[in-house]
């Protein structure tokens, strides 16, 4: 229709068309609502009271203790709040019928799944990473008197990101695969949990599995995170190495899937 | 003559097969720009399915689709920068308000002015008379409201296609009535294809219609023609005199293929099929009163689209034109 020479008409094409459209209203529902700050508040709130009530409570607590504390509640938790927050993320709009509503927009799938894992990363990368290192830091350096140098603790930060990371592109990729929550959050969550077990039954699985970065596993092998807070060589760098690669590895499947998916 | 419009959807054995049940059976559509395409069809008859294979929501199980003869597994975003569709039950995002929503559908397709696309929000909201409601979250709004947003939404990018599954289910018969002036105005601009089961919206606006029952197409044309009957015409004639005679003599004319006799209030009425009704015109009522009959009722038969529907639909058969 000719109705249209006012406008400047979306050019994108391919894998990007309506990427730009969906982010924004990804971003949206992160930063121009309350959950930006709830999620901050919870997560800095979290990390503040336990690192700082290491430090009044057990004052002689040996750093590397004390980073183990903060590894497990900057990294544990906020996985476990990962999974819950993204496994609707997916299987809700499939449920609901919004995500056939957009996709009968001029929208590539590509950019569907894209706009959920950039906004959601982005999210999480603030407001479980970000600001609950910047408090656990200030509490560090400030009531413990510790002074675990900025770089150092960045570098444990992006640590703790790409295992949120990984719980994020993993639950995304179940919520691609299943159309039932029940099933995304409890495949998701039983990795959370089972890993150690699997560990326990298949020793090489350490290598392969995102464990061990955050806790150890066993106890006197330390690790990854609470290595890098405190100067150590961490007992390997593969766990790292196989999570990174697995992330993509997970957003292709989450695209791949949801290319084939019928609405 | 001149010459026909061009063809803006065209589907070639489009089938499309759900866990081993056939919900659609080698589907042949032709849509011509600018017409308003009704598309009729009891529940699970394949409407919707055929719908959402145009818009390459689903892929076919064998055949093609071709709309603005792009392919509709290959080019499905292309094809859907060019539609307007208002799905059988719209689900849009419950925290928005209905202007920020169309904002939303109207980003996919515009990217600016700013100022252009708000102005065409406002435009749409009055369309559908949401203006009051604009800004308040949709999970307040009733489901005939969420189905004016569905239209306006549709509209957003001035589509070249437009297309609408169950338009009026859920609206009032004002709403009803406003869709169905807001279908007609647009077909100077965009051809309308749209799914319905109420027969008289169909029978008031379109100009051309297709029935599909049990995922096959088993009657489709122009509505006129379809209106007319699917076998040739049929004449009703009542009578009174030596109808015996006539009859014979009636039923020996070569374009008459049927006449079914019966009584009405003292009269004889016949219902007389023809293959050629301009013979028919032409000649019946001149052998009938040069006869020993007094004729005092001589029509051609118009049959309801309801008719049609329950003729195909009920009793299977195949009326395309």
């Amino acid at each position: 229709m000719s109705g249209n020479s006012a406008f400047e008409l979306v050019t994108e094409r391919g894998w990007r068309r309506g990427l730009g459209n969906l982010l924004s209203n990804e971003f949206s529902r992160w930063w121009r609502t309350n959950m930006w700050w709830v999620q901050s508040l919870i997560w800095g709130g979290i990390c503040g009271f336990m690192v700082g009530s290491i430090v009044v409570q057990s004052p002689d607590m040996p750093l590397s203790e004390m980073v183990m504390i903060y590894s497990i509640f900057g990294g544990l938790f906020p996985a476990i709040a990962v999974v819950i927050l993204m496994q609707d993320v997916l299987v809700g709009e499939k449920r609901s019928g919004t995500a056939a509503w957009v996709l009968s927009k001029p929208v590539s799938r590509e950019a569907f799944i894209l706009s959920r894992f950039i906004a959601h990363s982005l999210g999480v990368l603030v407001t479980m990473v970000f600001v609950p290192g910047v408090v656990a830091f200030l509490v560090f350096r400030f009531a413990a008197h510790v002074p675990i140098p900025p770089e150092r603790f960045l570098a444990g930060l992006g640590v703790l990101y790409l295992l949120l990371l990984y719980y994020l592109t993993l639950t995304l990729m179940l919520g691609a695969l299943f159309r039932s929550g029940g099933a995304v959050i409890g495949l998701a969550l039983a990795l959370v949990f089972g890993q150690q077990y699997l560990v326990g039954l298949i020793p090489l699985l350490k290598y392969v599995l995102p464990w061990t970065i955050a806790i150890a596993l066993p106890p006197e092998e330390g690790a990854i995170v609470p290595s890098i807070l405190t100067g150590q060589p961490p007992w390997s760098w593969i766990p790292l190495l196989a999570v990174a690669l697995q992330i993509p590895i997970f957003v292709w499947i989450a695209i791949a899937r949801f290319r084939r998916e019928e609405f | 003559m001149g010459e026909s419009p061009p063809v803006v959807v065209e589907t070639l054995g489009l089938t499309k097969t759900y866990k081993g049940v056939q919900a659609l059976k080698s589907l042949d559509l032709r849509v011509r720009q600018n017409s308003i395409y009704g598309f009729l069809g009891p529940n699970g008859a394949g409407k919707t399915t055929t719908i959402k294979l145009l818009l390459g929501l689903i892929r076919p199980t064998a055949g093609a689709a071709s709309v603005f003869g792009l392919d509709s597994v290959q080019q499905s975003v292309d094809i859907r920068a060019r539609v307007g569709y208002l799905p059988q039950d719209p689900r849009f995002y419950e925290h928005m308000s209905a202007r920020q929503t169309l904002h939303f559908a109207a980003r996919f397709f515009f990217k600016g002015p700013a100022q252009a696309i708000s102005a065409r929000v406002d435009e749409m909201l009055e369309l559908v008379d949401l203006r009051d409601k604009a800004d308040r979250p949709l999970r307040t709004f009733s489901g005939g409201e969420r189905q004016r947003l569905g239209i306006a939404q549709a509209q957003v990018n001035y589509p070249d296609l437009l297309i609408l599954d169950e338009p009026a289910a859920s609206l009032d018969p004002i709403g009803r009535r406003d869709v169905l002036e807001v279908m007609s105005r647009l077909r100077k601009y965009t051809t309308v294809f749209y799914s319905t089961h109420i027969l008289d919206d169909v029978q008031r606006v379109s100009d051309t219609v297709a029935i599909l029952n049990q995922g096959a197409l088993v009657a489709e044309g122009p509505i006129e023609e379809l209106l007319a009957g699917g076998e040739g015409a049929v004449f009703v004639v009542h009578l009174r005199g030596d109808v015996e005679a006539a009859r014979t003599q009636v039923q020996s004319m070569p374009w008459v293929t049927r006449v079914q006799t019966g009584e009405h209030m003292g009269e004889t009425t016949w219902q007389v099929s023809v293959k050629d009704p301009r013979a028919a015109e032409a000649d019946l009522l001149k052998i009938l009163v040069n006869g020993p009959v007094v004729v005092t009722e001589f029509r051609r038969k118009q049959y309801e689209l309801e008719d049609i529907f329950m003729q195909v639909v009920e009793g299977g058969q195949d009326v395309r034109q």
